[in-house]
């Protein structure tokens, strides 16, 4: 399923002293089964931009097409939209209300109209998907489970109501290293082993480039650079301009590079780096990594 | 959705009125009001208006913006306006069955609905043109001497203080819980009254949940940097009065008692 943004523009409390214009003319698509993300300094508008993908808000000018349908068109159901693009925000555990995971996990798929019996083998599949006990967890208090638990919760929330595109608003802020890499394992699972379209904003470069097959780059609400990761994180300057840091690794080749050693620059991973500083030491040539 | 309330905005500024001390724009704004419940002829009602605009003007506030503050009270404006047209003993302007519009009534019910508007708008001018911390150390002056009746004055404006620096926040976490819920198919808006009430728990709770967290976190916050309440606190802004702040003072509240008193 594709998500096909047109001349998107966002203004917000526009006709007073403050409007702000928070999307300005973007265009782009998400196909069906890519990993995108979506990165940008704080304020470039990327929350605003995911919030027009499921209908939560309108845009002022410009229109989103979801499976090349017009959400905003008439007739459009805004409640399959939601279930179709599944959106997580930012600390999803603060959305948690029930008194149960279970029921927690429930309310979107109940809210869709699912019988009760399919809503339980969704809750178990769900939370088997993010990595959390069924048995063990369902009768819990949502509240009394750690932060990390409670994320994956609301996650498994969304995940409940089966949509195609999963957007994740900085899933992996806020946890420790730890929690940071096991969710981060489990949204690649959910990408790579479950096959959700999958659009990640974030702000660490290094997630990105561990995760992400492409990059939108937004700064000051528009979009300035779109494509594959390795060719925009190549692209010093466009980074810089928007704010961001280079990943570690590629500031590493970068650095070498610049001190006359003639490794490649277009690294992402530290075990990328490895191969190619191993290869440019044996005096190797071949571009294989 | 709940970005467009001005009441009890602050628009930042420079202007003579930003400029002006707390304590005389809340002391202005008194005399405003009670000047309001006193005059009752149509001269004294455009006198009080004309100076309301031209505060507005010397505040360079946007007009329509500050206009656009009394959208909210439009049902009451009506309803005050509709009760006053039917409920006065006069000449017969026109009638619907048993209800007889006067003269008299519509006379009444305008005026009364000007001085609503005209409240809301002079206090708005107050709030618009004072950032609520200067408000909140205003109005803690101000009552300090009730401090001897056993009135908790700093206790109240620190909890003033609080209170408006939260609204923002709360409003922010309200739009962005529903959009959370609705994000999992939640409808806010369609139903019976029972049903929209009972589509609210999903909201309610994760804003209780988090206000309460943030409460705590805030006291805590205030704890490790030694707040033990009001006694012997010093500040970081003195309020010194000025002779501008004096002689605007002054005359405001002298030219409004004239208007109170003759008109």
């Amino acid at each position: 399923m594709s998500i096909r943004v047109e001349n998107l523009s966002h203004t917000y409390n526009p006709g007073t002293p403050f409007e702000r214009c928070a999307i300005d003319d973007v265009t782009f698509e998400i196909n069906d089964g890519e990993f995108v993300a979506i990165v940008g300094e704080t304020g470039s508008g990327k929350s605003t931009l995911i919030q027009h993908f499921n209908g939560l808000l309108k845009p002022t000018k410009g229109r989103i097409f979801v499976d090349e349908v017009d959400i905003w068109g008439k007739g459009v159901g805004l409640k399959s939209i939601r279930q179709k693009v599944g959106l997580v925000f930012q600390y999803p555990e603060h959305q948690l209300f029930e008194e149960t995971v279970f029921k927690d996990i429930a309310f979107g798929p109940r809210n869709i109209g699912i019988p009760d019996d399919e809503v339980e083998s969704r809750v178990q599949e769900a939370m088997k998907m993010v990595g959390l006990d069924y048995k063990e967890l369902r009768d819990r208090s949502p509240f009394e489970l750690s932060g990390g638990e409670k994320r994956r919760v609301a996650m498994a929330g969304v995940i409940a109501m089966k949509p195609s595109v999963i957007v994740l608003d900085e899933p992996a802020s806020g946890l420790d290293p730890r929690g940071r890499d096991t969710i981060l394992a489990e949204i690649r699972e959910l990408h790579e082993k479950f096959g959700f379209t999958v659009v990640l904003v974030s702000h660490s470069m290094e997630d990105v480039a561990k995760l992400a097959r492409r990059v939108v780059v937004l700064h000051k609400a528009r979009l300035i650079a779109d494509g594959p990761t390795k060719d925009v994180f190549s692209n010093e300057d466009i980074l810089r301009r928007a704010g961001l840091e280079v990943p570690q690794v590629t500031r590493l080749m970068h650095e070498l590079k610049r001190r006359n050693m003639d490794v490649r620059t277009d690294i992402l991973t530290v075990e990328e780096a490895k191969h190619e500083i191993i290869r440019v030491l044996k005096g190797g040539d071949s571009g294989v990594s | 959705m709940f970005r467009n309330i001005t009441l009890g905005q602050y628009m930042p500024g420079t202007s003579f009125v930003h400029r002006l001390d707390p304590r005389v724009k809340i002391l202005i704004t008194l005399v405003i009001i009670t000047i309001l419940f006193m005059v009752d002829t149509v001269q004294g009602y455009g006198l009080v208006f004309l100076f309301i605009l031209g505060a507005i003007l010397v505040a360079q506030l946007p007009v329509r913006f500050v206009l656009y503050g009394v959208r909210p009270l439009l049902f009451i404006l009506v309803l005050t306006f509709g009760f006053h047209l039917f409920m006065n003993e006069g000449r017969t302007l026109f009638s619907i069955g048993p209800l007889v519009a006067t003269y008299e009534g519509a006379f009444r019910g305008f005026t009364m609905a000007f001085r609503l508007v005209l409240l809301v708008l002079g206090t708005s001018i107050l709030t618009l043109t004072t950032s609520p911390i200067e408000l909140t150390d205003g109005l803690e002056n101000l009552m300090s001497p009730m401090r001897r009746v056993g009135i908790p004055a700093h206790e109240l404006a620190m909890m003033m203080t609080i209170a408006l620096r939260f609204i923002p926040t709360l409003l922010e976490e309200t739009e962005k819980i529903m959009k959370a819920q609705m994000a999992r198919g939640a409808d806010f808006e369609t139903g019976n009254a029972l049903q929209r009430a009972k589509s609210l728990i999903p909201l309610l709770v994760p804003l209780f949940v988090n206000a309460f967290r943030r409460a705590d976190e805030l006291a805590m916050a205030m704890e490790a940097r030694c707040y033990r309440g009001g006694e012997g606190r010093t500040r970081m802004k003195q309020m010194k009065l000025t002779a501008r702040d004096v002689l605007a003072g002054m005359a405001v509240t002298a030219g409004m008692v004239v208007i109170g008193v003759y008109l």
